[in-house]
Formats: C-alpha cells, sequence, structure tokens
C-alpha cells in the first residue's frame, strides 16, 4: 500500500508518501501563487525521494492546508487541524497538546488519549506570534532567522517588547538597538513576545503534557525556551520533523481510508 | 444552492433574500404603499401591517465595504449595522418611506442618531423603547412604548390602527410561525427535505415581502416539500447555528459544503421568529403584542434574567432535530452574543452538545479560515 | 500651625486614596465580612438606599477598573483577556468577568444587575447571573429606559421600589421614610457642594484640579455604597475641598505648579493611567482639564416629600446624572449638548475625545460629536485610546498628539 499526503500552506508546500509504513518526506517548496502547481512540485519531490515515478503510483491521497481545495490528484481533503493533530499522534501517541506556529498563522490543537481532538484556536489575523513576525524582526536586526532561534541568543535579561503589533514593534526594536541594548537581551525579547501571545492561544485551547512543537518554527530554540518559561511545561521533541506533521497526517489519514475501502480493518 | 426540480418557491425566496430590493416591494410601492424599514425582531411586524405599511427588517445584503459608513462609525463597532448604514449611504435604502430603531445594542441604536444626521432623506425616523428584562412590569413599559409608537405612526403616515386591524395582522403573523414551524419541523427527519441554507432563503423573504403573499408562498412551499423527494440523506453531522444576526446563509452554505447539514437554528433572522404565538383573544391587542416579545419570547441576548429560557429553547430544539453539534456565530466587538456564546458553550458541553463559537465579521475576511474551522469541526463530530 | 492650601489638598487625595481601597477586588471582599448584608452590583450608583438601610454594596466593573491599573496590571488584562469572551471587550469589564472566573469574589447575599450604562456592563451583569456558584443566591435587575421623560423616570422609579422590597425580604432589613429622607437630604447637601466646587473651577486661573469633583463623588456614591459611615464623611470631604477652592478662588491663586495656559475637555471616563498624562500635560504644556465623565455633574435633587418621589426623583439622578449612564444610555444629543455647555462654562479651549475602544455608543457618535464641535468652532481630537490598558496607545503617544494638535489649533 503506497498513500500520500500533502501539506498546501500559505509559505511553503509539503508532501510526504507511507511505502506500508514507512515514512519518506518530500524536500520542503517554496508556495507559488497556483496551488495546484505548488502541490504537484512538493508531491513530485517526495515522490522522487520515495523512488516512485508517478503520483499514480499512489494508492490514496489527501490534501491539507490552505490550498488544499485546489489539489487535483488529492482524492479528498481534510483540514489541517486534524491532520496536525493525526501527524503528531502516529508519531508519538502520548502527545496531548500540538502548537503550529507557521508562516503566516498559528494554531493551538488540545488531543485526548485516543488522539481525538478535544478543541483547537486559531490565529490568522495577526501576525504577532507567526513565523511573519520573526522574518520582520530578523530583517531589522541583520541577524537572520538562526540568529533568532540560536540557543547562543538566549539572555537572563530580556528586552520588553510592548508593542503586540509587529509593524509598530519594528520601529521598537530599532529604538532598542538604538539605545545599544545587547542583541541577545533584543532577541529574548522578541521571544518572549511571541511567546506569549501564542501561550494565550494555547491555554484557551486546553494545555495538558506532553506538548510539542509543529511548523517551521519549531528550531527556535530561543522560542521553545520561552514558551516553556510561558505555559510552565516541557516541551518535547517529534522524531519526525515537525514541519511534515499536516502532510503526515494527511497521509495517515489516506493509509486508514484506502485501508477501510478496501475492507482491511 | 438550490438543486434542480426543486420548489419554484424556493428559488423565489432565494432572490428575495439574495437582493434588498425586490420585486413583492416594487409592486407594492408602485400600488402606493409605504415600507418601513426596521431593527430589531423585537419590533412588532403587526403594527406596520395593521397600519397598511410593508414591514421590511433591515438588512445588510449586497454590501461589501463599511468605508461609508466607517466615516460615522469606527471598526470598534459591530459590522452589520455598519453595513446597512453604508448601503443607505449609497442610496440603496432610499425605498424606504421609514425607518424604525429598536433599542437593542449600543451600535445599532446608534443607527438612529447617525440616520437622522446623515444626507439620507428618509422622512420618518423614530427609536422605539424595548425593556431588557423580561417581567410583567416590563411588559407593561413596552406596551406604552407601543401606544406611544402607534399614535406616531398613525400621525405621520395619516392611517388610523385600529384594534380590529391588530387582531388581523396577528392573526396574519401567528398564522406565519405556525406555517414557518410546520417547515422547521419537516427538518427533523433524517433526510430533511430542504438545508439550512436554503432555510435561511425562507425566513428572509418573510421580512422583506407582505405577509399575505409570503404565507400563500410559504403554503405552497410546504405542499412541494411534502412531494418533492428530498435530497438531503448524506451527511457527515447534523448541525444547529446559533448566534447573531443571520440575514445571510454564510455559515449554513460553509457547514453544509464541508459535507454537514443544518438542521435548525437559533438566530435572529431565523429559528427564534416562529417560536409562540400572539394571544389572539382581542381584548388588548398592543398588550398581547408586549407580552409576546417580553414574556413569550425574551430572545434579545439582551434581555437579562431569560438567559435559562433561552438555554433551554436551544437545548431542547438541538435534542429534537437530533443536532450533533451546534455553530454559534457572533459578530466582532458583539459584546453580548460575546458573553450569550461564552455561557452557551460550556451548557452546552455539560448537556452533551460539542460546539465551535466562531467570531466573524458580518463579510468575513476569508471565508477559507471559517470552512477550516467548520470542517475541523465537522471532522471531530462527524457520524 | 494652620495648613496650606497644598497642604490640605494633599491630605485629600491622601484620604481619598485611602478609602478607595474599599473598591478593589481586596476591598469587596473586606466588605463582605464587615457584619453587613452585603449585595454585589454590576453597576453603581444608587448608595442612598444601601446607606439608609444599612447594607454594604461593593460594584463589580468599579473592582473591574481598579484591577486595570497598578503593578501587574498588562499580565492581568492579558489573562482575562484569554477567557476569550471578546477581545475587544472594555477591559474593565473583562477584569470583572475574570474575577468572576477566577472565583476570588464573596458570595454576596443580593446580586442586583441591569442593563446600564452599556452593553458590556450589562452582558457583565448576565454572567453574574448565571454565575453557577452564585445560582443559589437571589437575584434583582434593573431594566434602565433609554427614554428622558417623566415616564420614563416614574417606570425606573416603580422597579427601583421592587428592588426595595426583595432587599428587604433578603436582608431582613426595612427602608423608612424617616431615614430614607435623611440620607437624601444628605445626598442632596453633598451633590450641591459638588455643583459649588464646579462653579469655583470656572474662575481662570483654574484654583484645584477640577478632577477632584469625580473624587469627591467616588468617596459620596461607590465607597460611601460599601460603608455607610463613608457616605456621612464624605460630605466633610467635599465641605472641606468647596472651603479651600473658595480660598483660592478670592486669592486669584491657580493650580500650584501650573502655568495655566490651555483648558480642554477630556469626554470620556478618567483613563486609569492618567497619571501619566495629566499632570504631564499640566507641568509641560499649561494644559489643564476641566472635565471628564466622572468630574462633571449636573444637579438632580431628591425629592423627599414622600417615599415614591424620592424613588422616583432616585430613578431620574441615576438615568440623567450618573457619569456613563448619562452619555452613553441616552440619544447622543445629550453628549453633544453637554460638549457646547461644558466648553462654554468651563472655558474649554478644546474638546478631546479619546473614544474609548470598549464604548460603542461613543464610537458610533464620534461623528456627531466633531461636527458639533466644528459648528461651535471648539477644535476637536480624536484620540482611540483605550482608557484602561494604555498598551493601546501608550500615555507618551497621547500626549504627543495632543501637544501637536494644540500647537497646529494655535493654542
Amino acid at each position: 500500500m503506497i498513500v500520500g499526503g500533502c501539506d498546501l500552506g500559505s509559505t511553503t508546500g509539503k508532501a510526504v508518501v507511507i511505502i506500508d509504513d514507512k515514512i519518506i518526506l518530500g524536500n520542503i517548496v517554496m508556495a507559488t501563487p497556483k496551488p495546484a502547481v505548488t502541490a504537484k512540485m512538493a508531491m513530485d519531490e517526495a515522490i522522487q525521494n520515495a523512488g516512485l515515478s508517478s503520483v499514480k503510483n499512489l494508492d490514496y491521497i489527501i490534501s491539507t492546508g490552505y490550498g488544499r481545495l485546489k489539489v487535483e490528484f488529492a482524492n479528498e481533503n481534510i483540514s489541517e487541524i486534524s491532520c496536525h493533530a493525526k501527524g503528531a499522534f502516529y508519531v508519538n501517541p502520548s502527545v496531548r497538546t500540538i502548537i503550529d506556529i507557521g508562516g503566516q498563522d498559528c494554531k493551538a490543537i488540545s488531543l485526548n488519549e485516543r488522539g481525538a481532538t478535544l478543541g483547537f484556536e486559531m490565529n490568522e489575523r495577526c501576525a504577532a506570534g507567526t513565523g511573519r513576525f520573526f522574518q520582520v524582526m530578523a530583517k531589522v536586526l541583520g541577524c537572520g532567522l538562526e540568529g533568532i532561534g540560536s540557543s547562543a541568543n538566549i539572555s537572563a535579561t530580556p528586552a520588553n517588547i510592548s508593542n503586540q503589533c509587529s509593524v509598530f514593534a519594528e520601529s521598537e526594536i530599532i529604538t532598542l538597538v538604538n539605545n545599544d541594548i545587547p542583541m541577545s537581551d533584543i532577541i529574548t525579547g522578541i521571544n518572549r513576545a511571541v511567546a506569549s501571545r501564542v501561550s494565550s492561544l494555547a491555554r484557551r485551547a486546553g494545555v495538558a503534557d506532553n506538548v510539542v512543537i509543529t511548523g517551521g518554527c519549531h528550531g527556535n530554540d530561543g522560542l521553545v525556551t520561552a514558551l516553556e518559561l510561558s505555559l510552565g511545561v516541557k516541551i518535547n521533541k517529534l522524531s519526525v520533523d515537525p514541519q511534515f506533521m499536516g502532510a503526515l497526517g494527511a497521509a495517515v489519514f489516506a493509509m486508514e481510508k484506502f485501508k477501510a475501502k478496501a475492507g482491511n480493518v | 444552492m438550490i438543486a434542480k426540480n426543486r420548489s419554484q418557491v424556493l428559488e423565489k425566496f432565494s432572490g428575495i433574500a439574495g437582493t434588498l430590493v425586490n420585486q413583492s416591494v416594487e409592486e407594492f410601492k408602485n400600488k402606493g404603499g409605504m415600507v418601513i424599514g426596521y431593527f430589531c425582531s423585537f419590533i412588532p411586524e403587526e403594527i406596520f401591517i395593521a397600519a397598511g405599511l410593508l414591514a421590511f427588517r433591515m438588512r445588510g445584503t449586497g454590501s461589501e465595504s463599511t468605508e461609508r459608513a466607517d466615516e460615522y462609525f469606527t471598526s470598534n463597532n459591530c459590522s452589520f449595522p455598519r453595513h446597512c448604514f453604508s448601503l443607505a449611504l449609497i442610496g440603496k435604502y432610499n425605498f424606504l418611506d421609514g425607518l424604525v430603531v429598536g433599542a437593542s445594542c449600543d451600535t445599532t441604536r446608534y443607527v438612529y442618531d447617525n440616520w437622522k444626521k446623515s444626507p439620507m432623506k428618509t422622512p420618518f425616523v423614530y427609536l422605539l423603547g424595548f425593556p431588557h428584562v423580561s417581567g410583567e412590569m416590563q411588559a407593561g413599559y413596552y406596551r406604552k412604548e407601543l401606544v406611544n409608537f402607534k399614535s406616531a405612526l398613525e400621525e405621520h403616515f395619516n392611517v388610523t390602527i385600529t384594534d380590529d386591524k391588530l387582531c388581523e395582522a396577528i392573526s396574519l403573523c401567528n398564522e406565519t410561525r405556525e406555517l414557518q414551524r410546520k417547515i422547521y419541523d419537516m427538518r427533523k427527519s433524517d433526510n430533511p427535505p430542504i438545508t439550512g441554507s436554503e432555510m435561511v432563503s425562507v425566513m428572509v423573504a418573510g421580512l422583506s415581502m407582505p405577509k399575505e403573499e409570503y404565507n400563500a408562498e410559504l403554503k405552497q412551499l410546504i405542499s412541494d416539500l411534502e412531494i418533492i423527494p428530498a435530497q438531503n440523506n448524506e451527511y457527515q453531522a447534523r448541525l444547529m447555528v446559533v448566534g447573531s444576526c443571520g440575514d445571510d446563509d454564510i455559515m449554513c452554505t460553509i457547514a453544509e459544503e464541508q459535507g454537514a447539514i443544518v438542521v435548525t437554528d437559533h438566530t435572529c433572522f431565523g429559528g427564534k421568529l416562529k417560536y409562540g404565538s400572539v394571544n389572539e383573544d382581542g381584548s388588548d391587542p398592543l398588550q398581547a403584542l408586549a407580552n409576546y416579545h417580553v414574556l413569550t419570547r425574551p430572545f434579545c441576548a439582551k434581555v437579562g434574567g431569560a438567559y435559562p429560557l433561552r438555554r433551554k429553547v436551544i437545548i431542547e430544539a438541538a435534542r429534537e432535530f437530533k443536532v450533533d453539534g451546534v455553530l454559534g456565530q457572533r459578530l466582532g466587538c458583539c459584546d453580548t452574543w460575546g458573553g450569550e456564546l461564552y455561557a452557551l458553550k460550556d451548557d452546552l458541553r455539560d448537556a452533551g452538545l460539542p460546539s465551535l463559537m466562531i467570531e466573524r465579521e458580518y463579510v468575513p475576511d476569508s471565508q477559507g479560515q471559517l470552512a477550516t474551522r467548520v470542517q475541523a469541526f465537522i471532522e471531530t463530530i462527524r457520524r | 500651625m494652620d495648613m496650606t492650601d497644598r497642604e490640605i489638598l494633599d491630605k485629600l487625595n491622601a484620604e481619598a486614596n485611602e478609602a478607595f481601597k474599599a473598591l478593589t477586588i481586596y476591598g469587596v471582599n473586606d466588605n463582605a465580612r464587615k457584619g453587613r448584608p452585603f449585595i454585589i452590583a454590576s453597576d453603581d450608583a444608587l448608595p442612598e438606599i444601601p446607606v439608609a438601610m444599612d447594607i454594604s454594596c461593593s460594584i463589580m466593573t468599579v473592582a473591574g477598573a481598579m484591577g486595570t491599573a497598578g503593578p501587574g496590571a498588562a499580565e492581568r488584562i492579558d489573562k482575562a483577556t484569554e477567557m476569550g469572551v471578546e477581545n475587544r471587550l472594555c477591559a474593565s469589564v473583562k477584569m470583572g468577568a475574570y474575577y468572576l472566573k477566577a472565583g476570588i469574589l464573596p458570595v454576596p447575599d443580593l446580586i442586583i444587575t441591569t442593563n446600564s450604562p452599556c452593553d458590556a456592563v450589562d452582558m457583565l451583569g448576565q454572567m453574574m447571573d448565571n454565575y453557577k456558584p452564585w445560582a443559589n443566591v437571589p437575584k434583582f435587575r434593573l431594566d434602565a429606559p433609554h427614554g428622558q421623560t417623566e415616564e420614563d423616570f416614574e417606570y425606573f422609579g416603580s422597579q427601583l421600589k421592587e428592588m426595595v422590597h426583595v432587599i428587604e425580604e433578603v436582608t431582613g432589613r426595612k427602608l423608612t421614610t424617616e431615614k430614607f429622607i435623611e440620607v437624601a437630604e444628605e445626598s442632596n447637601k453633598q451633590a450641591s457642594m459638588i455643583m459649588d466646587f464646579q462653579e469655583l473651577t470656572r474662575a481662570a486661573p483654574c484654583p484645584v484640579d477640577p478632577d477632584m469633583a469625580r473624587v469627591g463623588w467616588e468617596l459620596a456614591r461607590w465607597v460611601a455604597g460599601t460603608d455607610p459611615s463613608a457616605f456621612w464623611k464624605a460630605t466633610d470631604w467635599i465641605k472641606r475641598l468647596v472651603d479651600v477652592t473658595e480660598r483660592k478662588v478670592k486669592d486669584r491663586k491657580g493650580i500650584e505648579g501650573v502655568n495655566e495656559k490651555i483648558r480642554f475637555l477630556w469626554y470620556d471616563v478618567s483613563p486609569s493611567w492618567g497619571s501619566k498624562l495629566f499632570p504631564r500635560l499640566k507641568e509641560e504644556l499649561g494644559a489643564v482639564c476641566m472635565k471628564t465623565y466622572y468630574s462633571f455633574h449636573n444637579f438632580f435633587p431628591i425629592d423627599t416629600t414622600s417615599m415614591d418621589s424620592m424613588l422616583k426623583s432616585v430613578a431620574k439622578k441615576y438615568l440623567m446624572g450618573t457619569p456613563m449612564t448619562r452619555q452613553a444610555m441616552h440619544t447622543a444629543d445629550v453628549f453633544c449638548d453637554d460638549i457646547v455647555r461644558i466648553c462654554k462654562d468651563y472655558r474649554c479651549d478644546a474638546m478631546i475625545m479619546p473614544c474609548h475602544v470598549g464604548h460603542r455608543d461613543t464610537n458610533a457618535y464620534h461623528k456627531m460629536a466633531k461636527d458639533v464641535c466644528r459648528e461651535n468652532n471648539i477644535p476637536f481630537l480624536f484620540l482611540g485610546c483605550d482608557v484602561w490598558d494604555e498598551r493601546y496607545m501608550p500615555p507618551d503617544v497621547v500626549f504627543d498628539r495632543m501637544k501637536t494638535f494644540f500647537e497646529t489649533t494655535g493654542l
């Protein structure tokens, strides 16, 4: 049995192929203005990595994410909430809270012991609490996203970033730089500010051990540390690249649905 | 969306609900009739009907932007009255011969003041007080308000609103409620003959055309629905929509496109309106109307002390219609419904009913985002 | 040794600040333990009745407002926002809701709520009514009408009569006509003295910070409601304020340290972060705030002819004389007429419209206010700030905007 999952976010496209129980990740592609094109590019990457020749080799494909309705080769589409939950739970059945911080949105999902979604909260209105906020700040500081995420830049005396809006926070950061505030203090302040927004969202969805982060910001050690501080819990790592949880979840759904259709229980 | 071979009445209602001015309104006006716009559902249409006027419930249908209204309001005001006001400023409500604003929420109440100071030349603009407690004294207060309102209408429109005419109007509107209840009851079946989206059109049309005509169409619709085979037996979940406004079918359409079916609702343009009936004993029709809105049907979320009744009605409806989940919707900056849905979420959960509470703008920023949430909710509750 | 005017005013402020502790969440808990029947109300402000019945009454929105100030305010407001009722809900109401949810309020003997003055407080009142830990507490809800006619005052007065019966049943206390008259006459005296104080602040230069009218009013209404003895003390406080103000007017003295150049109307609630704005405006720009909602009062005497006349006139005083209720419950012409009258009577050079983000009412009629100012040649500045959460539009930003506004309008 060969199945696939394709996650079309606003900034990237990702696909996963599962051959029997083996998980193969595709290379991440940057989103194009046409989701159908992005989907094909992402799926081609996964197919290639899986050593397959064509999407026709796949028995069942599920699409998810922002552009999920435009994936022509998908058999059906499922929300990214359900797919993130499915993917993270598949990798680690003790997961109970998923915090996904994407390029332009963030969400928190609460699961029960069976992996079913208990509740979720989403924010797509405001850049604060998303990868976009980091991009803006990294540009201002000239340190790149790696600099924002580096554990070497975690400071015990973070600067206070009071502006919640990324547009106004940019001016605030410039002022801090001009006032010779140490870079690590500013970076830690930025991470704390994002963590504060994200924690607020997470608490509304319900936070329970064990907590994982998915999405592009998972590698930001500073953010993870700030979130642990804010939420008062340890954040655990996933054994599969957290950016692929949506696509993996879609692939796992594909596996389940194909089995059900084929009469295998 | 109306499937082929459906009732022509549904098509007609869909047209009426999808536009502001419809043929029925035009015909009414062409015959010399006058049209009165009004906010909100606790204003008795019966008084307009008894005065020979056409009652037109204010809507934001077709509005795309609040740009014009935002000279008067700000983004800290609910988008529904802003869209209605925007439509008025660009001339879409020029067909009105009068406007009555009920003392409901803060933003809507001040539509009255802004309308009077605006370039709109609506000849009759009236602010009608409404009590925010459900009690005998308050019903008496509302009767007094209705007496004053009746006098103002009589004076301005040079008509006499007799008790007999009021009683006839009450009987007519009670018939409307009964017919609407009949259609709602059909949706209790496992194969509802009408979708939630279609039902919105049915209810909204009723607020935009003469009642006699509407009741005749409802009877035809009931007949059609009894005959035409229903095609709604494949759905993943049965839902109830609860919330403010509801003059559009956005939530129903989104839910039904994701594979659910909306089988009932408790909204200001929908299910609330069919509840109960006005006393027809004829002894004091204005008191009967006041009692209906203040005591029988205190469903405005601003009516304090009546939340237990509203909760009971919602939960009972959810059970009767075999609902799998509740979609709560409110508009941004609505403090009233913020509190109502906050309380409801817990109470629904205690009653074993999952719910998704959504905040949106009247014209949503992105339907895709709403669809994601609704789809995720359906995925968690589906049968 | 005689105190200087400055010392007298400082002492009055110190006494008031001490008394205001009764209005905080801690004060609410203290009030419940004073051995009197204890009421929690969603909104104010009818202290004559609890004072006459020797009952303690705390106000949720006031406790909420107090919670938006002081150390840790931002974190508290954020926690309140996390409840998810409505993000843009007025922060004072959010805080009240948060206190409810946090379970740190004492169980009252009776809950009194109302739809007044706005949707947010109405909603808070409903939350109090539906609050499950208080399910067995008797409740009474008042319906404040939006009209301004005698019929409206009678309607509200009738409800107050019902409310008194409920209080009597629940608490076992009786409202006697004699006691009510005694309290009403004192209340009239206090109100009259506040009017005298307002009159004195019309002098130029303004002799005393007009905000003291708010302080006196809050002592006589809110603090008094929590503790009847505070009601009687408030009369003396107001008298001392009037005396020192009178002296300063006779001596043609202005506010200490202020070279008065501009007088403005801040027609909204006085912000909880006001101490970071108004002193700076006074000291750096010579700009004196002549009126805010809570320092602007009109005289609605209580008619002590009978119990019914007292209840009706208390009703009128509440509907037309209570700040916020006056501005938010009626048609916009009340607000607009007030602007013109205040600017004329208190010689205001400008109207500042804070247009608090949680006030659906002022946000809905700001254009009318702007137009009426234009018609009356009153320079008008719209802010759109949050009177409780200073992060929304920081005091420094507000200062800069006002400074630019004063400069560009030639003040």
